[in-house]
């Protein structure tokens, strides 16, 4: 399109942006508008005598009036070149402007995709364009400007020659790399950059800074993009979404993002790596439409420690990229115990037969407080780390040190209103999990509805019937997984996924008292079952979350049958799998009350690590006025302190930084004090270590390089288009400039409007017989 | 119709609505009989049935049936009661079937409370049967400081319960040479509790005739004391 403008118009519609339109003799204006009115005159005339033949059909008549039209138009064309038209532009003075050509020299340019190079590869291409032969576009440059070469990756330096390339450079952060060029040639008069690269921007800061500094320099970015914009054959581990913290012994469900190129319908195996030993394969098939598949992977964290899990696509034949095939995440598998406190109504087997279930559990400290009669309860396993209270706590700070809640058959009126709230604050502010668990004196028929435990209940639940002495026991239940329920690790009871989902059904059927048919809004379903007591499928498990937190259903009374079956093997572990799955589910992603974390869990060396940590008093309510100092333990073994300061924007967010050079896996430990008094610690682990971000994505970006050319004024320019990048840059407002006039009245366009109106005219006559 | 069967007879079907606790007699194969039962029944079911009454006053929270309830060891629905009470273990004779069926009951989770059984000849007659049931696991002394002395009431010493005759005309409180009253236990390989053996002591008695105004309370105050502490022991642990 631009083609067809420039031949018609003579110069590219940029040129026609960046001049100013004139007339170079406007003195000739008055006579030729004089000439342009007689010859007008005089036209009319002539048409008006010859006008009238008696054999005219009325389609004749009405065409009589074209001739006079295009003749005085091909006469305004005339006049209009006799006015001499011209395009003022500025242009920079020959070998007294500069420019920066800026170079991607890092690896991702080494991808042999581009065709117009001697090699096919990008750098080929990149070497091609800047070498010092007659022709190249460094020679075209070099003819009207000062060049100056820079090479970067994080940063860009000056380089003599394109001999210093290497195109081995692990990062390529576009936008620093621009700004350092703009620094290094600042005091120049400097018509613009060239950036020559494929977009791959490895940078973890947002571009539009970089951009912005750039445009408020008036330094305009001429982008030249190497390599094709889509590969033909290619698989990439494009994103992975892991947990950075889990408990050892504990299901980690990642999910994988896995984008391919000519491979759509083609079935894979994506295989999970810890330390070298594959934990999981599992099978992923591309959709032959879509480009992109996620992946849902499950694997046991059994190796305490900061473990980093390794998720990779073995190449393909034929694929042109194969360091994208790989991923890892950092997760810290974490030995400690997390106290969830049990809270039961009633002395009941299925509260026995849980506890047993995860008491060898070394990752799990239940709590139980059983009443056995009315006002006397039962505790059990309270030690030196947990406080002792009778029946249900009645402040928060007893509630809010564990991490999880468990709720049996315990009607509401038990409770205080402040104690219902407490608990619903346990989950949506201090962020922890309660299970509600079914019951006689559970949910609807624990005369939950109408109070805030309600809240918690990921069920509808109904009014008791005023009536009611016991609730009616629904048996029979052979459970089933929900849609949802078949991909959920709490339901996973064997290590393979098909086996687990096969294995619901033929568990022995449980029974159950409630009635639960409604899901509420936001609340997902993951087990559920027919009963010929009820029309509506009965939800068994649901959860949902509650503020920070989450809220969990299970409704069967008797599990237990599971444990001590007639029909289940005595070495069986679905019972023990089941509970304690659940039980760490339920207390997985609780926050604690000192928490710290970087910003990333891994970085390039060299990188600065924002480390932000929470800091909350034994209520969970945010404190600010605490000293928060984090000790850095590097991979050498040496310690670092960074305090780390109140971010002022959030309650008890403290903020630090911290330069990470030495590759490797990094360990912090914040320590967080308050008038004096620890308030507690917390660790957190990251790792430094070459990325490679630059191979994700690694077609050639043209959104990227279009946006950098958009933002500063610059133009994105084809690779070997040296004339137009001459030209562009010619016309810049940066430099040393002078002023140019370029004449527009030999334009093509003029030439053939003349033609076709003269032609159009000279038809019409014939038609109407007056030739 | 099974022997034990023949035996029963109970006001309200037991399952007619289903409870969170039975009180579960073991109805075994053993050598002595009594009438059309073996020595599983001495006693029943006036003690199981005056325990419950006693036991829903004093764990008012507890969803028990209110009767007794009996079963063999065959039964496949032993395994839907978790706590099973025994007596008279001298005379017990499992077949393989009921040994069976029983290892697999206490491995599996349930809990099983032995009374009323005197002397060394009936010792030695449980130990075998016992051996050849959890042959790996031995039978060790419950010292008095294990939580089945305490999750309800704090027990402090073993007394010896005294069968109702001698109990109620003041006689000796023991049978044959059954001097001491022990309480001894079997645990499985994680500690848990799967037999409870009170041994030279009768507290089914002691339950058995609570309300006869010859029989020494404190002897009856200890055995429910005893019996509630099982209950809420093996629901708990």
């Amino acid at each position: 399109m631009v083609g067809l403008f420039e031949f018609l118009f003579k110069y590219r519609p940029a040129l026609f942006e960046e001049g100013r339109f004139t007339f170079v003799s406007p003195g000739w204006m008055q006579v030729a508008a004089l000439l342009a009115g007689t010859l007008l005159v005089v036209a009319a005339f002539s048409y008006r005598r010859t006008g009238g033949g008696a054999d005219r059909t009325a389609g004749a008549e009405r065409l009589r009036w074209l001739p006079p039209v295009f003749r005085s138009l091909a006469i305004a064309v005339i006049v209009f070149c006799l006015l001499q038209p011209a395009l003022v532009l500025s242009t920079v003075v020959p070998q007294e402007t500069f420019v920066g050509v800026v170079v991607d020299d890092s690896r991702s340019m080494a991808m042999p995709d581009e065709a117009s190079a001697a090699d096919g590869t990008r750098a080929g291409a990149v070497l091609e364009a800047l070498s010092v032969e007659s022709g190249s576009m460094l020679d075209r440059l070099a003819e009207r400007f000062q060049v100056r070469l820079l090479a970067f990756g994080r940063s860009a330096e000056r380089i003599e020659s394109t001999e210093q390339l290497r195109f081995a450079r692990a990062d390529s952060r576009i936008g620093e790399a621009l700004v350092a060029a703009r620094d290094e040639l600042a005091g120049l008069p400097l018509s613009g950059l060239v950036l020559f690269s494929d977009g791959a921007d490895s940078a973890p800061a947002e571009l539009g800074d970089a951009l912005l500094t750039l445009k408020a320099a008036g330094t305009p970015v001429y982008t030249v993009g190497v390599g094709r914009p889509r590969l033909r054959k290619d698989i990439e581990v494009s994103r992975v979404v892991a947990p950075r913290q889990v408990l050892e012994g504990s299901t980690v469900e990642v999910e994988v993002t896995l984008s391919q190129t000519g491979f759509g319908g083609r079935a894979v195996n994506l295989e999970v790596e810890d330390d070298g030993r594959i934990v999981n394969v599992e099978q992923v098939t591309f959709p032959r439409g879509g480009s992109a598949v996620t992946a849902r992977v499950m694997f046991a964290a059994n190796d305490e420690g900061a473990r980093e899990f390794r998720f990779q696509v073995a190449g393909q034949p034929g694929e042109e990229l194969l360091l994208n095939n790989e991923r890892t995440a950092l997760v810290e598998v974490l030995k400690r115990r997390e106290k969830i406190f049990f809270f039961e109504g009633e002395p009941r087997d299925e509260s026995k037969f849980l506890r047993r279930a995860v008491s060898q559990d070394e990752n799990l400290h239940v709590v139980s407080m059983t009443r056995q009669a009315a006002n006397k309860f039962y505790g059990m396993n309270f030690d030196e780390d947990t406080r002792r209270f009778e029946g249900f706590p009645t402040r928060r700070e007893e509630l809010f040190e564990y991490s999880g809640v468990i709720l049996g058959s315990m009607e509401a009126s038990f409770f205080t209103h402040d104690q219902m709230r407490m608990l619903v604050d346990f989950a949506a502010q201090r962020g922890g999990g309660v299970l509600l668990l079914g019951g006689r004196r559970a949910f609807s028929e624990g005369g939950f509805a109408g109070t805030p435990l309600a809240e918690l209940s990921p069920v509808v639940l109904h009014d008791r019937p005023a009536d009611q002495v016991r609730p009616e026991l629904l048996t029979d239940l052979r459970l089933e997984l929900t849609p949802q329920g078949r991909v959920h690790p709490a339901t996973l009871l064997r290590d393979d996924r098909e086996e687990a989902n096969e294995l619901w059904p033929t568990l022995p059927p449980l029974s159950a008292y409630q009635r639960a048919t409604e899901l509420k809004a936001g609340a997902t379903a993951l087990l559920q079952a027919e009963s010929p007591m009820v029309s509506d499928p009965m939800i068994v498990l649901a959860h949902h979350r509650i503020g920070r937190g989450r809220a969990i259903a299970f409704t069967p009374h008797d599990s237990w049958h599971w444990q001590m079956s007639a029909e289940i093997p005595l070495e069986d572990q679905t019972h023990e799998r089941l509970w304690r799955q659940m039980l760490r589910w339920l207390v997985s992603y609780v926050p604690d009350r000192i928490e710290i974390e970087a910003d990333r869990d891994r970085f390039e060396p060299g990188s600065i690590v924002t480390l932000r940590a929470t800091v909350r008093d034994e209520a969970f309510q945010e404190v600010n006025r605490a000293q928060v100092v984090a000790a850095i333990e590097q991979p050498s073994g040496e310690e670092v302190e960074v305090p780390l300061d109140w971010s002022v924007e959030r309650d008890g967010e403290f903020i630090g930084t911290f330069t990470a050079s030495e590759t490797g896996l990094y360990r912090v430990e914040v320590d967080a004090r308050a008038e004096g008094q620890l308030l507690g610690v917390a660790t957190s682990r990251f790792a430094v270590d070459e990325l490679n971000e630059e191979l994700f994505g690694a077609a050639r970006r043209d959104s990227v390089l279009k946006r950098i050319a958009s933002e500063t004024g610059g133009r994105q320019v084809e690779l070997g288009r040296a004339d137009r990048l001459v030209e562009d840059l010619s016309v810049s407002s940066e430099g040393t400039l002078v002023r140019e006039a370029r004449d527009l009245w030999d334009m093509p366009i003029l030439f053939l409007v003349l033609v076709a109106l003269l032609g159009g005219e000279w038809a019409v006559r014939r038609r109407l017989g007056m030739a | 119709m099974r022997t034990y069967e023949r035996y029963l007879y109970r006001p309200v079907d037991p399952y007619e609505v289903q409870r969170e606790f039975y009180f579960t007699r073991l109805a075994y194969s053993g050598h002595m009989y009594r009438g059309f039962a073996g020595s599983w029944s001495i006693d029943y079911p006036k003690a199981d049935r005056q325990f419950m009454i006693g036991l829903k006053r004093l764990l008012d929270q507890l969803d028990a049936y209110d009767y007794d309830h009996a079963l063999p060891a065959t039964d496949p629905d032993l395994f839907r009661f978790p706590f099973l009470y025994s007596v008279e273990v001298g005379y017990m004779a499992l077949s393989p079937a009921e040994r069976e069926a029983l290892r697999r009951y206490l491995l599996a989770g349930g809990f099983w409370v032995i009374d009323d059984f005197w002397g060394s000849w009936e010792w030695a007659n449980l130990e075998r049967e016992l051996s050849l049931l959890l042959p790996e696991y031995p039978i060790v002394e419950l010292p008095l400081d294990h939580p089945i002395f305490h999750c309800f009431y704090d027990v402090e010493e073993i007394l010896q319960v005294p069968n109702v005759g001698q109990g109620r005309y003041g006689g000796p409180t023991w049978e044959q040479d059954g001097f001491t009253p022990h309480v001894r236990g079997i645990f499985d390989e994680q500690g848990r509790l799967m037999v409870v053996i009170n041994w030279n002591t009768d507290l089914g008695d002691a339950w058995e005739w609570a309300e006869d105004e010859w029989y020494p309370v404190r002897f009856s105050h200890y055995a429910y004391q005893m019996g509630v502490n099982f209950v809420v022991y093996a629901m708990s642990h």
